[in-house]
């Protein structure tokens, strides 16, 4: 696998990239316009595995085609993934690079296609902890454990300049959901919390923020990624030297394929999973006992995953 | 007494190094005598609301002259405005070029109509600007003249006092540091750069204790006239590839060192041995970096691209042959690794010239003297842009590329008719 990484680094084509297709179709108009309100938590960023969502395919076919496919979906993304997919097809030379957190998720028959990734941030925690950026979009997805005053408490430290990125958008991921009122809620908690002095920003525009350095840290209001395991915006302010406040997960005690930096600050690590759980293929009858539709834009099939991850923990 | 409105964003610009171009033209302006200055807050979010506010302090100021300092947003938001509802006003107006000149043919051209018959100056930081800008101007006789950004000496100066940037990085005291300041992006040549330093380590032509510093971001510019857009991450992953070709031993030679604030910018000049960038950036017409590297007299190794080459005072500043090719500009890469290798003689030079040379071509005090000739000239009646500039212009409204041809992919005519002037020869 190693070889297989080091070669393909060293020979990749654009062609080779999702992001850098323009020809290619994405799965489905409804769930593409569900994902772009996410933006700019799913906005594209360069790696030569191939970061990318599996909506941004228009069937596992396409996905087949790329030498590597790096999910950056979230639980949901991936639960449906796996249910659909519970073997792989038989003519797959395609690496699949799974989110470490979710590993859970993989059936033990893709585990000669695939490795899970996690990554590492080596900035310093800044010593004034006087700069935080806190960054997301507010979604009931966010809070599937915590509630919002909890998020405020146990995660945001006294800081005397707080940057708050988020936009605000009328609907969640299914159109049926309105979020302005769980925004203003998270605003009203945000204040409460860090005072009226917060500076926000309600789009997204890089060059807006080129202020932030290696004296912010910074903080996805997402634990729970159900929706996006691995955001742009983590990687737009480590690029910049800002310590990751709260990493998703980081894999210490496993034996690496291997680490690759994607800037100055942060690296991506590969490693082959080491054992399989049967949990998707017990979840695969439990959809099938309850009869729940397996569709992305399925309300039920929303519910029956925010229950799901809400059970794991 | 002259009047003199200044027009600027009071909100500092995103771009870095503009941020410090205006405040250094301020203090050159300060600087002028009998004169009365009048500054005009003129900034993006002004075009949303209204400039009415604006207009009204500058005819109300009833100045002689108004000076556009500032490289966004662009004179024609304003004049279109000031200059309809008020034709009577006959203030000379004088415009600072910047490197995003080029970007904006369209604005320029829609701004000709109110330029005409009026005096009109044209201030460019560097001879191939002077050049370039020319291009576009049916009379000849029009007021086009080079006054390089200014340098505050308060801020980079000459210092021998080491502040232990060698401890820091645990370096010998007898290191050779090369530096290089600014965004770190594609056309910028990077990892060119990289190359060409770590190829001369590799083959021993230059000392083991040689070090080269990279002090900025990666940026996601890429090669916008050459159809390249980066995505997050992409310059960063090309330099990581091709540090990688080389031993472990060889890859300490580079030290990132991420975005330097001023004050630590100054001790990390004051404590290299010689400045280098290969740049070609399409819009280099000046090099901010560059003018307060030699402020603190290190030696330079420049491409002699476009406003680089006005940087070329002494015989401490070598300007490295630059082409146009088809797919963009680029420079001569066996004579840049040969005067790496001849800067290793030239490290230990007389830094104190060096920063006498520069002082006196771009200090805000050698700036403002410049500025109040030109300023005090008379100049012609403005006679319009010539065909280029409509052309350009036209293009312009209809697409971003002007200088690209998408079937071939390649760069076209224009290209090569515009920026002929800064490169040293054509491929």
């Amino acid at each position: 696998m190693l070889q297989k990484i080091n070669n393909h680094i060293n020979t990749f084509e654009k062609c080779d990239l999702v992001s850098k297709r323009w020809d290619l179709l994405s799965q489905s108009n409804n769930l593409y316009q569900a994902m772009y309100r996410k933006f700019p938590l799913n906005e594209k960023y360069f790696f030569e595995l191939n970061p990318s969502f599996a909506y941004e395919y228009k069937s596992l076919e396409v996905m087949l085609g790329f030498p590597f496919v790096m999910l950056r979906n979230g639980f949901y993304g991936l639960y449906y993934f796996f249910l659909k997919n519970i073997k792989p097809p038989k003519n797959c030379t395609t690496t699949f690079l799974i989110p470490h957190k979710f590993k859970y998720l993989i059936p033990e028959s893709w585990k000669d296609h695939v490795l899970v990734y996690s990554f590492n941030y080596t900035s310093k925690k800044s010593e004034k902890e006087e700069k935080l950026v806190v960054y997301g979009i507010v979604g009931r997805e966010n809070f599937i454990n915590d509630k919002i005053k909890d998020f405020f408490n146990k995660k945001i430290p006294e800081a005397k300049e707080v940057i708050f990125l988020s936009p605000l958008r009328e609907q969640g991921y299914l159109h049926t959901q309105t979020e302005t009122e769980l925004y203003f809620e998270f605003q009203k908690a945000m204040f409460e919390h860090a005072g009226f002095g917060v500076k926000q920003f309600n789009n997204f525009r890089s060059d807006h923020l080129s202020f932030v350095n290696n004296e912010y840290d910074f903080i996805n209001i997402d634990q729970d990624n159900f929706l996006i395991y691995d955001d742009y915006l983590s990687h737009f302010f480590a690029t910049k030297g800002a310590y990751n406040m709260n990493p998703i997960d980081t894999q210490s005690d496993v034996k690496l394929v291997k680490e690759i930096n994607l800037s100055p600050y942060h690296s991506i690590k590969m490693s082959k999973p080491n054992s399989f759980s049967d949990y998707i293929l017990r979840q695969k009858a439990e959809v099938k006992l309850n009869s729940i539709n397996v569709n992305l834009y399925s309300e039920a099939f929303f519910e029956h995953a925010i229950d799901c991850l809400r059970s794991q923990k | 007494m002259s009047k003199i409105a200044l027009v600027y964003s009071f909100e500092e610009s995103n771009w870095f190094s503009c941020v410090k171009i205006v405040g250094n033209l301020l203090k050159s302006y300060d600087l002028l005598e009998n004169t009365e200055l009048v500054p005009v807050n003129f900034n993006e979010k002004m075009l949303a609301t209204g400039l009415r506010d604006v207009v009204d302090q500058i005819k109300d100021a009833s100045v002689d002259k108004i000076v556009f300092l500032d490289h966004k947003p662009h004179p024609l938001f304003l004049l279109r405005d000031l200059l309809k509802s008020n034709p009577e006003i006959e203030g000379e107006l004088i415009f600072h070029v910047y490197g995003d000149f080029t970007l904006h043919f369209d604005l320029w051209m829609t701004l000709d109509k109110q330029l005409k018959g009026r005096k009109v100056k044209f201030i460019c930081a560097s001879d191939k600007q002077v050049k370039l800008v020319k291009k576009f101007i049916v009379s000849s006789n029009t007021f086009v003249e080079k006054l390089p950004f200014p340098v505050d000496w308060n801020e980079f100066y000459l210092d021998d006092k080491s502040v232990g940037i060698r401890e820091q990085y645990s370096l010998d005291k007898d290191s050779k540091i090369f530096i290089y300041t600014g965004r770190l992006s594609l056309q910028k040549n990077i990892v060119e750069l990289v190359e060409i330093f770590l190829n001369a380590h590799q083959d021993k032509k230059i000392p083991e204790n040689s070090y080269l510093f990279l002090a900025g971001e990666f940026d996601t510019l890429g090669f916008l006239f050459g159809d390249i857009y980066h995505h997050l991450g992409e310059y960063y992953r090309a330099y990581d590839r091709v540090i990688n070709k080389y031993p472990e031993e060889l890859k300490d030679k580079i030290k990132l060192l991420g975005k330097i604030s001023n004050s630590k910018l100054l001790n990390f000049y004051n404590e290299s041995n010689a400045f280098i960038s290969l740049s070609t950036y399409h819009d280099e017409d000046y090099g901010m970096s560059v003018a307060e590297a030699g402020a603190c007299g290190l030696p330079l190794l420049l491409t002699d691209w476009a406003g680089f080459s006005s940087f070329l005072l002494t015989e401490n500043c070598k300007g490295i042959t630059s082409y146009l090719t088809p797919k963009g500009p680029t420079f001569n890469k066996e004579e840049a690794s040969k005067e790496l290798i001849n800067m290793i003689n030239i490290v230990s030079a007389d830094k104190q010239k060096q920063s006498d040379a520069f002082k006196q071509y771009l200090s805000t005090e050698s700036v403002s003297k410049k500025l109040e000739k030109y300023i005090g000239r008379d100049c012609e009646e403005f006679m319009g842009f010539g065909d280029l500039m409509y052309d350009l212009g036209r293009i312009k409204n209809f697409q971003m590329r002007v200088f690209f041809n998408d079937p071939d992919k390649l760069m076209n005519k224009y290209y090569y008719k515009v920026y002929d002037v800064y490169a040293s020869k054509n491929k």
